[in-house]
Order: C-alpha cells, then structure tokens, then sequence
C-alpha cells in the first residue's frame, strides 16, 4: 500500500470523487431537480408571471394555455405562480426541519455514544420511546394539540425525526470513543464538552449529513401530507399539499389543480432522493477502496 | 516519581484479573521497562496509570499525586502518553499545527505560537509540517508529533506503549534517539511497554517481566544483555528474542 | 537446475499528478529452492514487488519486465484466467496480518479446504482429512476444534499458522511471505519462521520473505537482497551480512539494537537518491 502513496491521495480522491459525481447520472438529476427547487425558491417574485394570492374569480379553473402557463385554481389564482411561491414554504419547513433535527439528534447521540453507562441508557430509552410511533401519526397527534400552523408542522416533523440521527451519531460516538487520539486529548486535560465537540462532532458529521439527505424527501412528503390534511400552513400561504387538497373534488374535470402541486412534490421528493443517494455515495469510505 | 503497589485490574465478564498484584517503582529520571508477549496485562498496566481505565484495587502514586481508581482525573503537567499506532494517535481532519495547538489551547497557555515552533523542533520536524494532515506523514513523522503533542506540557513522566513497534527498523532507531535525547535534556522518566527485549535494554535501566498478569521478575539491562535471568519463561523469550533478531 | 522464479528488469509505475511514478525500477533476481529475503523500508516498493509477481498490482499500475518467468512458464504471455489458476496452485503469498486475511463469517477448515477444491478435483472427504493433516503439521495442537474455529477465536500465532496451511494446501512452488511475523510476538517469530522452513523450503519449494527487518531476515534466509527506492543495492549471503559493501546495507545492520552490542547512540541510517541510481 504504502509503496505507491507517491502521489498525493488526498487531491486523487478529491477529483476522483468529482469524476464519480458527475458520472452518476441519478445524482446530477437529484441535483437539477433540487436546483429548480431552490431556484423557484430564491427567484419567485421575479418569476412568477401573477400574484400567488390574487384571486379572479372571472378566471377560475382555466386549463392551462398562455395566459396561465399551468391554469388556475377554483379561485382563480394562477397555479404557476402558487407553485413557485409554494417551493418557498416546502424549502423553508426542509431546511428548518433539517437545521433543528441534524443537532439535536448529533448531540443526544454523541453524548449518549461518549460517556456510555447511565447516560446512555437514559437518553436512548428516549430515544427509542420517539422511535416506538409511526412518525406521520405522532406528528398528527402534536400539530392536534399544538394548532395547525406551518409553524408547529415543523415542530411536529422535527420533533419525530431527530431519534434516527441520535441513533447514527451514537453509533460513530461510540466507536470513535475508543481511538487513541481520544485518549490523548483526555490525558491533555480536555474537558468532554470539548472533546465531544471539537474531535468528535465533526467526525459523527459525515453520516448525520447522508442521513440526512436521504430523510429529506420523507421531510417534503410529510409536510406535503401534513398541509394536505390542512394541519400546516394554512390559506391563502401557497403549499403544495394544501393545494393538492383543494384540487382533489375538481380531480375528474379540472385535473390539473390537483396534479401540477403534485408533480412539483413528485420532483422535489425525488429530487431529494437521488442527491441522498449520490451523497451517500460520495462519502461512503468503502467506495475509495 | 512512579510507584505502584498491587495494582489489580479486572475486566467484567473474565474470571481471571488482567493484571494481578502488580508492584513497582520507577525513580525520577529513569526509564523503566515492562517486557512481555500480548495479552500479558503491560498495556493494562499502562492504561491505568494513565487513567484511561478505573475500577482497579491497589495504589497508583504518580509524582507525589495518587490515582483516584474510580474517577478519570488528567494530570497533565505529570503524565503522558505514546500510543503504539501512530495513525490512531492523531485525529484524521486535524492538521499538526491544530494537534499541537491542542493542548496550549486547552490550557489557554500564552506564548501559543513559540510553543508550537519549539514543539516541533524539539522532535527534529520542519515548520513546514504544520499545514499537513495525519495521513501526509510517514509513520516515523507521525510518532513525532505524538512525542511533541505529549510534551508541550512538560510533563514529568512520558508513558510509551511499543512506540516504535509499528515502524521500520530503520525509523526506529531515529524515533529511539530522540526519546533518549529528549529524556536526558528533559529529565523525564520513562515507563517503556514492549515484547523487543534488545530495546529494553537499549532504552532501559531496569525492566519487569510480565506474564499472565503478574510480574515474575525485574532485571537489569545488564542482567539482561548477560543473560543473567532467574525464571525459565525469561531465559525462553531471552533465547526467542535472540533467534528472531 | 532452473530456478523456480526468474525476475529481469521488472518495472513498477503509476500514473501521477506530474507523469509516471517509478515504484520498482528494473529489478532483477532469481529464486531456487531456497529462503531468499528481499528486505527494504516502507517505500522502497517491496510489497508492489510481490505484488507485481502474482499480477496483484491495483488498477492505474503498470508493470513490465525484460523476463518474468515462473518454473519455466513466461508469466508475461499467461492469460488473466490461466493467472488465477497459477495463483494459489504455483505460487502463493502469505499476508502480515492473518486477522485481516482469513473469511470473518467461514470457519477455518472450510476455507484451508476452499485452497485446495479450487485447484483440484478431490474428494471432500479426502480434502477435509488432509487439512485436519495440514491443520497437525503448522502445529496445531488440536486440529478439529480449530478447523470449527471463526476467525475471531484464534490467537495471532494460531492465525498465521492457518494461513501458512492454507497456503500450503494447493502445494504452491513458489511462496510469498510478506512480513510473516511482524504481528506476532518475538516469542512465536520462531516458531512461525521454522515452520517456514520445515514445510516450505526443505520440500523443496521457494520461499521469498519481505520485511523491514534485515536482522530477522539475515536470521532466517539463505540469501538477501537489499532494496532501496525500488532498486536493489545490494545481493549478498545471509552469513555474509556483517562484512556487507553497501552503505545502506550497512547502516540498516546496524540500527537495530542489540543485546549483545550495546551502544549509548543507535546509529541512523543515511539516504542518498544516487544509491537507486548506481
């Protein structure tokens, strides 16, 4: 092994690790996907061609056609414009969600993984009680008591998929906790807030960030569930899910109400999928054997 | 400067204790050698010195300070340690300049940048060194940085777990240089883990044999070079050692 | 007598960031029935040797040499297919760490079989009583518990001695060992080292041993062959090896430290890129 480390591995894996990025086609259509998502996002005002909240009653339910590039719903609000608008409330509820579960599950677990014993026991109990319920149920049951509100569907989705990544941190914790460059950083006096902070955290990332990414499109799916059930962000903010709802007695004759937040869903949960899976790829240390 | 009495170290779930009724002293300034195969109980030994383990029975005396057998306490400005695997020692994402900053940080000591320039021409590395990651470096550079990190504090006593075991002959004898330089500059005491007897008593005034836990006998280098040895285990691995060598 | 192993000018490049890296840089050397070591430090391309001999070098590497011959076979004009029978059947390696070569989920007796049901057309009945046979000969005290045994409940000793049966199941003329000791304790070295010799060298096969240690080595083979920055600087007799020419070879002999010779200051060794060029 040693004998051929004449090149420098590091800048080998990095471009190497680019080539198979890009060779991974699913990958780079999770990419573009996601892209457009965030794109929609950011440039909403600039694009949409009508206000997501004007209602024209004298236009409801236009099929689509050039004036309303996707028609318009049953109260005349162009369904383009409600989509572009309505990627700004699906991007918001991921990266909250994303923001809130990554650490405090990383630190639940870590902590759990580091010192072991009681500790361990106890915070993983927790844990596994959260784990016990299906995660759409239990946020059903918070965003009852809580108030429907885009709001509490965060709250509610974040509070119900932290446990997976305590599991996963603890797990990395738990391993790295035997290494020897822990050991010495102890023997130097490091205090454990340090040593699970500064030496541990950034190693647990790795596996806490594929999680991640492949949770995501659960995360689009359960907000999308959640406003469709009118449980989160509540009209006229514009929300795939609840558009989905509203389209869904006009299904037979005015199909395209329901199905363009569909589809925009669809994209963005696949999306999500393909890139966590390139991701996951892409970290995976076996891949550089 | 170490003195240990029947130190006693049982792991759960084994009848038999990994180290039973260890007795010994090393004085000030000495460096001291505890020989055996693997699984013998001299990195137990080790460890509990340290304190990386607790739950031992005996007395642990470390420059004056008694080990607390239940809690993790670090003395740092008393006691080091060298890990056997140079890679593991040292955290992957971290450059050296970050290894070494580690301790000064954490003991928010001033002088932080002379500290680390010194720390690395104390084990004979050049600044450039200080930019790279772990995996850059050779094994014999590694083992460096570790010997600088555990010295940045001054500590009293440096405990070596086979420092050199995973390096060339060839980088050995550099790595086994600069511990000798550094322990007569420094006047550290030295407690030495290994299975090399030749390097026992290169680097040693005096070791303990161990097996299953116990020591059977302690010995000179001289002793040791004269073959002069009480236990047949001892004349065995002396003999061992000689044919494989 | 033809040797077992002709090697001529053998050459080991990888592709770089900045053009090809030279690992092995025309290395020539014969091996008969006999205990030869080839003994360098990390890097000097030892291991990409050995590797370079069974075809094992990984992917971006290319090898080439004037002469690559085994028991007469031009390895040079032998298929993939027909390599992977000559591996294992021919010739054959023995790895430092047995806890890293052997199967994790197989027991050991069905992988020491597994060597030799690849080559030959036996019975598995008969297979399994010559490796209880095996399993007695590398010193096993006792056979059938071990050829039950899993990876994980052997010692280190017991683990290289399967791993020198296994080797040895499919009767290879030509054997690799790659530091064979290294992760054994200095008691066991011995032991390993002879059973080498017993099983490998005096039926008459040929046994290459790569290490770091040219103490170990001058030790054990019959004769030496000193690599450096993938080139050998020097060939000499194992008995030989206190009054060895080169530089590198000499301070190499002396950076161990010995029970016999002490010394206040271990002498260090030298490098010098010209030697790899002479």
């Amino acid at each position: 092994m040693s004998d051929v480390l004449a090149l420098d591995p590091r800048s080998l894996r990095f471009v190497k690790s680019i080539r198979d990025l890009a060779r991974n086609r699913l990958a780079l259509l999770g990419f573009i996907l996601i892209g457009a998502v965030i794109l929609a996002a950011l440039l909403a005002p600039v694009m949409a061609p009508y206000s997501p909240v004007a209602q024209d009653l004298a236009n409801r339910l236009l099929p689509p056609g050039a004036s309303h590039l996707l028609g318009t719903d049953e109260l005349g609000r162009d369904i383009l414009s409600r989509i572009l608008f309505g990627a700004r409330t699906t991007l918001k509820i991921v990266s909250l969600v994303a923001g809130i579960v990554a650490p405090i599950g990383l630190l639940i677990g870590m902590s759990a993984g580091y010192f072991g014993g009681y500790v361990e026991s106890v915070l993983m109990r927790i844990t596994d009680v959260f784990l016990a319920f299906p995660k759409l149920i239990l946020a059903l049951a918070l965003v009852s008591v809580l108030g429907p509100s885009l709001d509490n569907a965060i709250v509610a989705i974040a509070a119900t998929s932290w446990p997976i990544y305590a599991r996963v941190a603890r797990a990395e914790a738990a391993a790295i906790r035997q290494a020897e460059f822990i050991a010495a950083v102890r023997l130097l006096g490091a205090s454990p807030a340090r040593i699970l902070l500064r030496h541990i955290a950034p190693l647990c990332l790795g596996s806490v960030v594929v999680r991640l990414a492949l949770d995501m499109a659960g995360v689009v799916l359960t907000a999308a569930g959640l406003g469709f059930l009118g449980l989160g962000a509540q009209p006229p903010t514009p929300e795939w899910g609840a558009m989905m709802a509203a389209g869904r007695q006009y299904l037979t004759d005015q199909w395209w109400v329901a199905a363009m937040p569909g589809f925009a869903i669809l994209g963005a949960s696949l999306g999500f999928n393909l890139l966590g899976d390139g991701i996951r790829d892409f970290l995976d240390p076996r891949r550089n054997q | 400067m170490i003195e240990v009495r029947d130190l006693t170290v049982r792991f759960p779930g084994r009848e038999k204790p990994a180290v039973s009724r260890v007795s010994f002293r090393v004085a000030s300034g000495e460096a001291f050698g505890l020989v055996g195969e693997s699984g013998c109980g001299k990195t137990t030994v080790l460890r509990a010195l340290a304190g990386l383990i607790t739950g031992w029975t005996g007395r642990i005396e470390l420059a004056g300070h008694q080990r607390s057998s239940y809690k993790f306490k670090a003395l740092p400005n008393i006691v080091q340690m060298v890990f056997q695997d140079p890679f593991g020692s040292l955290h992957p994402n971290h450059t050296i300049e970050r290894v070494l900053l580690e301790p000064i940080a954490i003991h928010k000591l001033d002088r932080a940048e002379q500290r680390v320039v010194e720390a690395l021409q104390n084990v004979g590395l050049s600044q450039r060194f200080r930019r790279r990651l772990p995996h850059q470096l050779s094994g014999g550079e590694r083992q460096r940085i570790a010997i600088a990190r555990a010295l940045i504090l001054s500590p009293k006593i440096l405990l070596l777990d086979e420092p050199t075991s995973a390096l060339d002959v060839s980088v050995q004898a550099e790595v086994v240089n600069l511990l000798q330089r550094l322990r007569a500059e420094l006047g550290l005491t030295y407690l030495l883990v290994s299975h090399d007897l030749p390097l026992i008593a290169h680097m040693c005034g005096r070791c303990a044999v161990m097996r299953s836990g116990e020591i059977i006998e302690e010995l000179t280098a001289a002793d040791l070079r004269a073959g002069k040895v009480a236990e047949r285990y001892t004349r065995e691995f002396l003999a061992a050692s000689r044919y494989a060598a | 007598m033809t040797p077992l192993l002709r090697v001529e000018d053998l050459r080991v490049s990888f592709p770089g960031a900045s053009g090809l890296i030279e690992a092995v840089r025309g290395v020539s050397f014969d091996l008969g029935r006999e205990k030869l070591g080839l003994v360098g430090e990390s890097g000097s391309g030892k291991s990409t040797i050995a590797r370079a001999l069974l075809r094992l070098v990984p992917k971006p590497g290319i090898v080439s040499a004037r002469r690559l011959e085994l028991d007469g076979i031009d390895l040079s004009r032998v298929s993939e297919a027909e390599m992977r029978s000559l591996r294992g059947r021919r010739i054959s390696m023995i790895l430092q760490d047995p806890r890293f070569s052997l199967n994790p989920v197989m027991s050991v007796g069905r992988q020491i079989m597994e060597t030799r049901l690849a080559h030959f057309t036996d019975s598995a009945a008969h297979v399994r009583a010559q490796a209880l046979a095996m399993l007695h000969s590398v010193g096993i005290r006792d056979p059938a518990r071990v050829f039950n045994a899993y990876a994980h409940e052997l010692s280190g000793g017991e683990g290289q001695r399967i791993m020198i049966a296994m080797m040895l199941m499919a009767e290879p003329g030509v054997l690799i060992a790659d530091e064979p000791t290294s992760a054994l304790d200095v008691t066991l070295r011995g032991q390993v080292l002879s059973l080498l010799d017993d099983l490998a060298v005096k039926r008459g096969r040929g046994l290459l041993v790569i290490s770091h240690d040219l103490g170990l080595v001058a030790s054990f083979c019959d004769r030496i062959l000193v690599l450096y920055a993938g080139r050998i600087v020097e060939s000499l007799r194992a008995d030989e090896i206190a009054e060895a020419q080169h530089p590198y070879t000499r301070a190499l002999w002396a950076a161990r430290p010995s029970l016999d010779k002490p010394v206040s200051v271990l002498p260090t060794v030298p490098r010098d890129p010209a030697w790899a060029n002479s």
